[in-house]
This record gives C-alpha cells, structure tokens and sequence, in this order.
C-alpha cells in the first residue's frame, strides 16, 4: 500500500484578515512497511496533515493518493478508506462512546461488514496487541484512567487492521511498561503486517528509536526530512524550532564538550553505551 | 504542620457488571497513609490505574474518602463547610489545557478564580498580573487563549491557579501533550514556584526525566504507596521500578548498563551533568587526551 500527499496545502479563514496558512504546499509518500515520524512544535501542522490522510480534512490544493488513485475523487469509497488508513487521534477520549470497551473496540470492524465471530475476534487481538486483559471487556469506556483510554482507542483502530496506521501522540499518558509494549508492537505491526505507520510525536527518544524516517514541521513547513540520524545530527536548529534532542544524544555532546573525543551521533542507549566505552578504552590501552 | 496528609485513605467506585443490574465493587485506594510537608517537591509515579489521579482528586476534595481521613493544612475534606478554604489552598493543573480554559481573554481567564471566591476586583488585577508575571506570560494578558501555544496555555492554566493563592498545586500529566519547549517552560515555572514561591508541588508524571527533578518520588502500585525517597534512592532499584510498571531515565539506563561493563559508575544517576563529568574524569584518568 502506498499513501502520496502531493503538494497538499491548508488555509485556515482563507479570504479573512484571519487567514492562517496551517500547511504550505507539502508533498510526502508512505508505504507498507515503514516507519514514518513526523515531528514539530504545537501549530505546525502536523495534526491538518494527519487528517488529510484517511480523507478527513479536504486540502485546498494538492492530492491525495492511495495506491494511485485519488482519494477525493468523486465516487472514491472514503468510507472504506478510514479502514485502510487508520488514524487515532490525539485525545482518545473523543474516539470512544460505545457502552463497553468490546463493543467499542468492533464498532469499526462491524462497520467493515464483517460478520460477529471476525469481529469479535479481531477485537480480542487488538486488544491484547495494546495490553488490555478481557477484565477489560465489560467496562465502560468512560471509567478508564487517561492511559487505558488511549490504549482502547488504538485497539479500535488496530481491529480495522488498517494496511497504514496513523497515530497521534500513541504513548502520551501511557505508562513506561505500556509505552514500551506499544512501541514494540508498532515494530511488530511494521515488520509482521508489513503495516505502513506515520507516527506524530513529541518523544525525541521514541522517535529515535523508531523511525525509519522524519520529517520535520515547522509553521505548515516542511523544513527537514531525513533518517533519525540524519536529523538529529542537527541539534542547534531542532532547539530553534522547539525541539530536542533524544537524551543519550544530549550526554554524548556534553561529555564531547568536556573535552572527550566521542562521536554525539548515537540515538539509543546500546549505541551511546558502545561509543563510551570504544573512547574510554581507546585512552585506556594508550595508558598502558 | 504537614500540606497534605492522609490516614488509611480508601476509595471505592463501582461498575456495573455485564449483567447491567448488578453492582461491581472496585477498590482505587487501599489505605494510603501520606504527609507533604511544606514547600517539597513531589512527584508520584505509578502504572496506568494505580490510583494517582484518584489520589490527586482527593487533594482538592474532587473527591471524598470512602474510608479514612484526608487534611489539607489540617482541613478534613470531608467538611464540606471547608470547601472554598480547601480548593484555594490545593490548586490543581489538568493534562489537556483547552478544557481548563474558559474565558476569551488571558487575562480574564486568570481573573475567574478570584472573581469567583469574591476576590475585591482591585485585588483581583494585582492577583492576575503577578500570577501572569509568575509564570512569564504577563505579555500576553490581553490575547485570545487560543492563539497561544500548548505551553503557553499550560502555563495560562498555572496562573490561573496561581492567582487563588495557593499553597500546594497538584500537577496531573501536565506536560504530557506539550512539544518539548513547552514541557521544558511548564517544568521551569513548576521549579521556580517550589523554589521562589515556597509552594508544595506534586507532580504527577509517567516521564522518569521530570521526575528526576523532584526532591521525592512517591511510587503507587494497585492503589497503594510502595515505594518512597530521593530520585537517586528510588532509581537504584531499576528492578523494583520494572516490577511495578515503571523504568528508570535513559540517563539511568546509560550509566547503568556502563557499569555493568565495568566503568566505575554510582547507582541511581539520574543527572546528565553529572554522568558526564563521570565519564570525563574517567577519561582523564585513563589517561586520555582532551580532544
């Protein structure tokens, strides 16, 4: 599966002394497969971008294509669109509404008009793929924790089982077991499924670990695109446009200015732990 | 006289079962017994469903104990007389900014509070203009809230709070939807409030980094407190944080995983700089030459 935004662009109040330009004409592809991250301040235009993608948000110029063909053209399904590009949105608390979680969870796959047995089954895995137990089942979305709540809302959008998912946000609120799970079965979805994801988030860390490429936005801009490493070799103007960079990459660019010749290029913290200890050993056998 | 005590704090809520009819009991505090003092810096950890959020709601009597006593600056909240005096002394900050915002104008926003304990409007502009100056968003007191950043909403959130002239604030994942800048400038005005302005923080976080910059961490577990002391304590136990769903920061994990590898390293490192002036002084003492 291939999504492609072709020179898509977004104004809000367009025609009024109001008029903002929430996305500049932008041109991205994302296929099975891959790993998309895409980061930037608040206001950037990530979230316009996010919803042009299952055909939520019409852009005022350019297109979208999914496996070639238009998504806005008239006659294309977009109702069956939503459950080949699965988005999850930032507050999962306006995604859930369903009196408990299991009915939730198969809303979209009923939806799909897939018979009972598959929904319920697909709804089963997808919520063991975020964590949640059957105890779970019978609850009401609404008594869940801010955590549990975005974990449902994921699963929901995972029982569609989408050919691209796009998530929003997917580990705030998540505990670190949780945020760990999730980003594992992202992996998992990506390399089993051969699912396509865009990610948006605000972890350097996780993005770090992630991706397979970022693109960077910045006031409906895109000013960046590259691979994890590519862009946060670029430190000085991540922070200019409120950015940052992953933790390990920090430590490795204060211990360089301290004077200890490392590489800063290291993303996680195997690669960090293997660059401090090549250098402390180097200065250790000139010792001897 | 401790900010914040609780005595075998118990709270129950119940779910209907499947059947719709019957009633399911579930129990979010097991007797939690707890002290703030004054001015610290707390911040409570814990997996999804362990109780913070019920335990923060309970701070400014959102909620009342099924069982056991909660005292704020030695108010029971259960006295429902003592609500107002409760609620000004325990201020909280929400995860998401946009539902704490109520008014069209910043400044009118941080007024809401104080208007509506029946601050003197005089007193009023005097309360919001230092809450705005407090937080550094006095420069933005006569915009529209919607044009401002995640941060700088957050932070309109604060002042908001700040202009009840609280003692102690309880800060819910309150950083958790910001862009980096904007946790980075929410963090900043939470250090300087406990510092400058003597107020008791609570910080409720799944960020392991943040918490680092307390002077405490509380760990909650299935309702009830399971671990308590300083960052560098509790980040020493990276197997005890695994049991209870939580890790240590990358900075940990590094150093960690270095000294397993033989680098002479302390336990629970929690700070960048100070790993790093570690690892320098290593270097140097292995002889190596400054780049």
């Amino acid at each position: 599966m291939i999504l492609r935004l072709e020179q898509v662009a977004y104004t809000y109040e367009a025609g009024t002394p109001m008029e903002t330009e929430a996305l500049k004409p932008l041109s991205l592809t994302v296929k099975s497969g891959e790993i998309l991250a895409l980061i930037g301040s608040t206001g950037s235009g990530k979230s316009t971008l996010i919803q042009m993608m299952n055909g939520l948000n019409r852009p005022m110029s350019g297109k979208v294509f999914l496996d070639d063909q238009d998504i806005f053209a008239e006659g294309y399904d977009r109702r069956q669109l939503r459950s080949r590009v699965g988005l999850v949105f930032q507050y999962p608390e306006y995604q859930l509404f369903e009196s408990d979680i299991l009915k939730d969870i198969c809303f979209g796959p009923k939806n799909q008009g897939l018979d009972e047995e598959t929904c319920l089954k697909r709804a089963r895995a997808a919520m063991a793929a975020v964590g949640l137990g059957p105890e779970y089942e019978t609850r009401s979305p609404f008594d869940l924790s801010g955590g549990e709540k975005r974990r449902a809302a994921i699963a929901g959008v995972l029982a569609m089982e989408p050919g691209i998912l796009v998530v929003d946000e997917p580990v705030a609120g998540l505990d670190p077991e949780g945020r760990e799970e999730l980003l594992a079965e992202f992996r998992r979805l990506r390399e089993e499924k051969g699912m396509g994801i865009v990610i948006v988030s605000h972890s350097m860390d996780d993005v770090a670990s992630l991706a397979d490429r970022i693109i960077v936005l910045s006031s409906g801009e895109a000013v960046m695109a590259g691979t994890p490493r590519e862009i946060f070799a670029r430190g000085d103007e991540l922070t200019g446009l409120g950015l940052a960079l992953p933790a390990v990459t920090r430590i490795l660019i204060r211990l360089k200015e301290k004077g200890v010749p490392v590489n800063t290029d290291a993303l996680t913290v195997e690669e960090a732990e293997a660059e401090i200890l090549r250098v402390l050993s180097a200065s250790d056998d000139q010792k001897k | 006289m401790a900010v914040i005590r609780t005595e075998n704090l118990i709270y129950d809520f119940t779910v209907p079962d499947p059947d719709g009819e019957t009633e399911q009991k579930n129990r979010a505090l097991r007797g939690l017994d707890l002290s703030v003092e004054p001015g610290e810096f707390v911040a409570i950890l814990g997996r999804n469903g362990s109780g913070k959020s019920t335990l923060a709601r309970h701070i400014n009597a959102l909620l009342t104990p099924t069982e056991g006593t909660v005292w704020i600056e030695g108010m029971n909240t259960a006295d429902e007389d003592k609500l107002w005096n409760i609620r000004t002394a325990a201020g909280m900050v929400f995860q998401n900014p946009d539902n704490q915002i109520v008014l069209t104008m910043v400044e009118e926003d941080v007024g809401f509070g104080p208007e509506n304990i029946g601050v003197p409007t005089e007193d009023i502009w005097t309360r919001v203009e230092n809450a705005l100056t407090k937080v550094g968003m006095a420069a933005y007191a006569k915009t529209a809230p919607h044009r401002l950043s995640g941060g700088q909403k957050q932070r309109v959130a604060i002042a908001g709070v700040l202009a009840m002239k609280p003692r102690c604030i309880v800060f819910d994942e309150s950083t958790s939807m910001l862009d980096p800048r904007g946790r980075e400038e929410v963090l900043t005005t939470v250090q300087e409030l406990n510092r400058q302005e003597h107020i008791t923080v609570l910080l409720i976080t799944h960020h392991m980094e943040e918490a680092a910059l307390a002077d405490r961490l509380l760990i909650m577990d299935r309702g009830q407190l399971v671990m308590d002391g300083t960052p560098r304590e509790i980040f020493s136990r990276p197997e005890a944080l695994r049991e209870r769903g939580l890790t240590v920061p990358p900075v940990t994990a590094l150093a960690d995983a270095l000294r397993h590898r033989g680098i002479p390293l302390e336990k629970g490192i929690c700070s960048e700089e100070v790993l790093a002036e570690a690892l320098a002084r290593q270097y140097r003492k292995n002889g190596g030459q400054p780049a």
